[in-house]
């Protein structure tokens, strides 16, 4: 019994010397305006010291080289800088090769303007994790990521962009669109002259179906999708558009991030996410020579908080977080269904077997004149 | 350009001058391309630590059928557009500047106005307007007629199209000012011998606006051959592809291969090259083509009689086609939530507007009006310096100086664009980063324009006024300033007002260039495209070219900018 009192009283004792620190940390902090970031922290960053929001706000700013979800990006990065008003976010957007080959150009050149990277290919972040261009930071978020969301310490994943069979509901019938549940169904003589394809030369989203579709079902795959005669788009957002408008009745791989902001803003369109799911993770890190490293670890950290998750996931795509409502409105629709198992794939094999899959899809697929 | 050259053997401290100048420019123009060709040479880009050479970009460039095929594609593509909007913008420049059409003072201006929106945004009007089964035009052409498709934009003549209504104004700028310009009493001497119009202007006009033809027709291809969104966009249904649009693809596949991308770059080069040789030999002796003399003489209209109506019906379809639909399909565009033909109420909405006039939004757009007014004079003068420097130089340094200068308009811009990012991020001098590497890549982009618009400026020009000058003791400079610069003063404000629309269009190089300090019009224009908000990117786009409008329109009431544009 006295052990037992005297364990009691020891827990009793940490715990308060522990809130007692905590309080001292927060209470030590020599800008009283920091104290509403301070309790954000503690409640949504636990662990992390106040010392990083000191030293970030004398950073003051903090760059982000990002992709093109502008509106999910703009979205938390309006929350984060009410948060954490004396930090600037500043942002460059662009595609992804030409977002990658201008931070990789300013590395080699030691010119370090970027603080957070972003990209669509988590097999480019793992490469530079390995080579060391990467800042190694483990968020306190870390455990609420699987091991296939992130590299732990490096890259965690912002979504999975999943990939789906999307059509028009005006031009597809309820008992059509049936045949459109699964990849196999594509393949029905229904949709020739009425379905499109993005070109997997578009990279990244469109890219990733063909190489699944390869490995799955192999060429047969490909060429029956290519005596469909589909119309080839260039790109994901015109491919998007296209169906929206009603000029293409069905997208064989269509991006649901293309998908979401059409079909909020009213589109007649529906989509599925066949098993096996087919999805890459957008991915986000800090980089190793960041000029502001202690607030881009408070961004990096922040991005990660059930509330900057949130954010960025509502309009963003799927989220990668383990357990995570999603907060997008689709997701309450009761034809919106998640794929169960996703398609395994190595995303090294993906980004070499680039050029066999481009060679196959311009043989049975496409039709050079 | 001939006034001068050759006139003084001596070297003076003006003259040296005047060339460290140039070799300045030169290796700005140079180090770029360098860096392109390197880079086009090693396994992996410039500074890559596990880098080394190769040929194997080179082989693939210049070696794979599909390659190959898709640099023939470039070359037919250029050449019929370059062919074709020569044509129509010089029917259309004759209707306007040399007849007695209806109407042709309000036709001068409007038929500038397709160049005020870019050739991507074009692209998306036209394919909202003419894409198969839902555009607008075919989906009214079906309720009247029931015929399925009045006309395929995804297709080869669909770019055709969109390339040949967009440049036809740039042909029509370019011949407008010729025709306005030429020496009237070689024309009056034809009709008085009893030539009658049609011979006249074979025989007389046509031979002497020929430097105009043969550098608007290089400066057309140059363009065409570079341009990436629209054989892109409406190429790929139909499986044809030009070299931008698989330099594009290489950009955008994950890993990039900047390498192979600048390979291929390489191969518009040479296209470019073959293009400037064919023009400089038509403009080999520029002193035929004077016009601008000491003596005045009156221009004489056609009298069109019977064809007067038809041919302002003619002038009012290339209208209707290049300015009133692409623009009603964008006003409309822009205010539906989405692109439809299905239109009805529920799609429409204001949200597209209000979200684009927000203060993030002010900075863009103050930004591109500075770099488009000062820096589009910056670039004039530029220009300008250039021609007169390489006037005093030898025939062959100006001539291989003027084979370089085509260069940088050849190569894509996106490669450009990587060009100059693998050129300045080492340097420790401010430029990467900032509104000067900006002003670098538009300066680069123009230049194959800008340069030879200033040449034929200045090759107008009788010797004999300029001489006078000199025989009384001017200097070469002051020569300058007095007689030849308020002489071509209506061909500065063409060039400026040329580069004016043409910087604040641009955004390819941009693109990868700008920083969140430096951010463009296009650039925002561009990431709502790319994030898949067309209506948006349409709302900017009115927005755009509705603010480049209503600037010209002022500059030409306080100035008289457009009217001198077009009466130079």
């Amino acid at each position: 019994m006295r052990n037992a009192c005297t364990r009691l009283a020891m827990t009793a004792s940490l715990l308060a010397a522990g809130a007692t620190m905590a309080i001292a940390q927060g209470a030590g902090l020599a800008d009283p305006k920091l104290q509403a970031s301070w309790a954000f922290m503690q409640k949504e960053m636990p662990g992390v010291p106040a010392s990083l929001l000191e030293e970030a706000c004398k950073e003051g700013r903090v760059m982000l080289y990002h992709g093109t979800w502008v509106q999910a990006q703009d979205a938390q990065v309006k929350r984060f800088q009410e948060r954490f008003p004396c930090v600037k976010v500043e942002k460059f957007t662009a595609d992804t090769g030409q977002r990658q080959e201008r931070w990789l150009a300013e590395i080699r050149a030691n010119r370090h303007v970027a603080d957070i990277v972003q990209d669509t290919d988590p097999g480019f972040l793992d490469a530079q994790s390995a080579t060391g261009t990467l800042l190694e930071y483990k968020i306190s978020n870390d455990a609420a990521f699987d091991e296939a969301a992130k590299r732990s310490g490096y890259w965690y994943a912002s979504r999975v962009a999943l990939v789906g069979i999307a059509w028009n509901t005006d031009l597809v019938s309820d008992e059509e669109a049936k045949k459109l549940l699964r990849w196999e169904g594509i393949v029905d003589p229904i949709w020739k002259g009425r379905a499109a394809v993005v070109d997997p030369a578009a990279g990244g989203v469109a890219y990733l179906p063909w190489y699944v579709w390869l490995k799955q079902y192999g060429p047969d795959f490909l060429q029956k999708i290519g005596d469909l005669k589909p119309r080839v788009i260039a790109a994901i957002v015109p491919a998007s558009a296209s169906l929206a408008s009603g000029d293409i009745a069905v997208l064989f791989n269509a991006s649901e991030t293309g998908l979401l902001p059409l079909l909020d803003r009213g589109a007649p369109i529906r989509w599925s996410l066949p098993e096996p799911g087919i999805g890459p993770m957008t991915g986000q890190a800090i980089a190793r020579h960041a000029p502001h490293p202690n607030a881009a670890k408070l961004f990096q950290e922040y991005s990660f908080t059930e509330e900057g998750y949130g954010i960025w996931q509502k309009l963003g795509g799927a989220p990668a977080r383990r357990n995570f409502r999603d907060q997008r409105p689709v997701a309450q629709e009761k034809w919106y269904k998640v794929p169960a198992t996703f398609a395994p794939y190595d995303r090294a094999d993906a980004s070499t077997n680039l050029q066999p899959v481009m060679d196959a899809y311009r043989k049975l697929v496409a039709r050079p004149q | 350009m001939t006034q001068t050259r050759a006139q003084h053997g001596s070297f003076d401290g003006g003259r040296i001058g005047g060339f460290l100048f140039l070799a300045l420019l030169l290796a700005l123009i140079a180090a770029p391309i360098l860096y392109v060709i390197y880079g086009s040479l090693r396994t992996g880009a410039p500074g890559a630590a596990d880098a080394g050479f190769t040929l194997e970009n080179w082989r693939t460039a210049y070696l794979s059928s599909a390659y190959l095929k898709a640099l023939w594609n470039t070359m037919a593509l250029s050449a019929i557009v370059s062919v074709l909007a020569l044509m129509l913008g010089g029917a259309l420049a004759w209707l306007v500047a040399r007849t007695d059409m209806p109407g042709r003072t309000q036709m001068a201006l409007l038929l500038l106005v397709p160049l005020l929106i870019s050739n991507l945004i074009t692209t998306l009007a036209w394919i909202a307007l003419a894409a198969p089964n839902a555009g607008f035009l075919n989906a009214w052409f079906r309720s009247m007629t029931g015929v399925r498709t009045l006309f395929d934009i995804y297709s080869f003549q669909g770019i055709v199209l969109v390339h040949v209504l967009h440049y036809a104004s740039f042909a029509y700028l370019a011949i407008f000012a010729a025709l306005r310009s030429i020496d009237a009493s070689l024309e009056e001497a034809s009709y008085m011998l009893g030539v009658g119009p049609l011979g006249t202007g074979l025989r007389m006009t046509l031979p002497l606006i020929a430097p105009t033809l043969a550098t608007s027709f290089l400066i057309i291809f140059v363009l065409v051959a570079e341009n990436f969104s629209v054989p892109t966009l409406l190429g790929s249904p139909v499986g044809f592809h030009t070299l931008p649009s698989l330099i594009y693809q290489n950009m955008a596949v994950t890993p990039a291969r900047p390498t192979l991308a600048a390979a291929a770059g390489t191969l518009l080069l040479w296209v470019a090259l073959i293009g400037a040789a064919i023009q400089r030999r038509i403009t080999r002796n520029a002193s035929r083509y004077i016009t601008v003399t000491g003596k005045g003489a009156r221009l004489r209209s056609a009298k069109l009689g019977g064809w007067r109506i038809p041919a302002l019906c003619f002038v009012a379809l290339y209208l209707f086609l290049a300015v009133i639909l692409p623009y009603f399909a964008l006003m409309l565009g822009s205010f539906m939530s989405f692109l439809t033909a299905n239109i009805r109420p529920s799609v429409f909405t204001l949200e597209n507007y209000a979200t684009i006039l927000v203060g993030d939004n002010l900075a863009p757009v103050f930004n591109s009006l500075i770099l488009s007014a000062g820096g589009g004079l910056g670039l004039t003068i530029l220009y300008l310096g250039m021609s007169f420097v390489l006037a005093q130089a030898s025939k062959t340094f100006a001539r291989l100086v003027e084979y370089v200068t085509i260069l940088p308009s050849a190569i894509p811009a996106l490669i450009l664009g990587v060009g100059l990012i693998w050129t300045f991020v080492g340097w420790s001098v401010p430029i990467y980063g900032t509104m000067a590497i900006l002003l670098i890549a538009y300066f680069l982009r123009n230049l194959g324009y800008g340069l030879r618009q200033a040449n034929n400026a200045f090759s107008q020009i009788a010797r004999e006024l300029t001489e006078a000058a000199r025989m009384n003791g001017a200097s070469r400079l002051r020569a300058l300033w007095d007689i030849s610069i308020p002489l071509i003063r209506p061909a500065i404000l063409s060039l400026w007002t040329m580069l004016f629309i043409f910087i604040f269009m641009e955004v390819s190089a941009t693109i990868l260039l700008y920083t969140p300090d430096t951010r463009t019009m296009p650039t925002v224009l561009w990431n709502y495209m790319s994030s898949g908000s067309q209506p948006h990117a349409f709302a900017i786009a009115v927005a755009q070219a509705s603010l480049v409008f209503i600037v010209l329109y002022l500059a030409d009431r306080k100035f008289g900018l457009l009217r001198k544009t077009l009466e130079r």
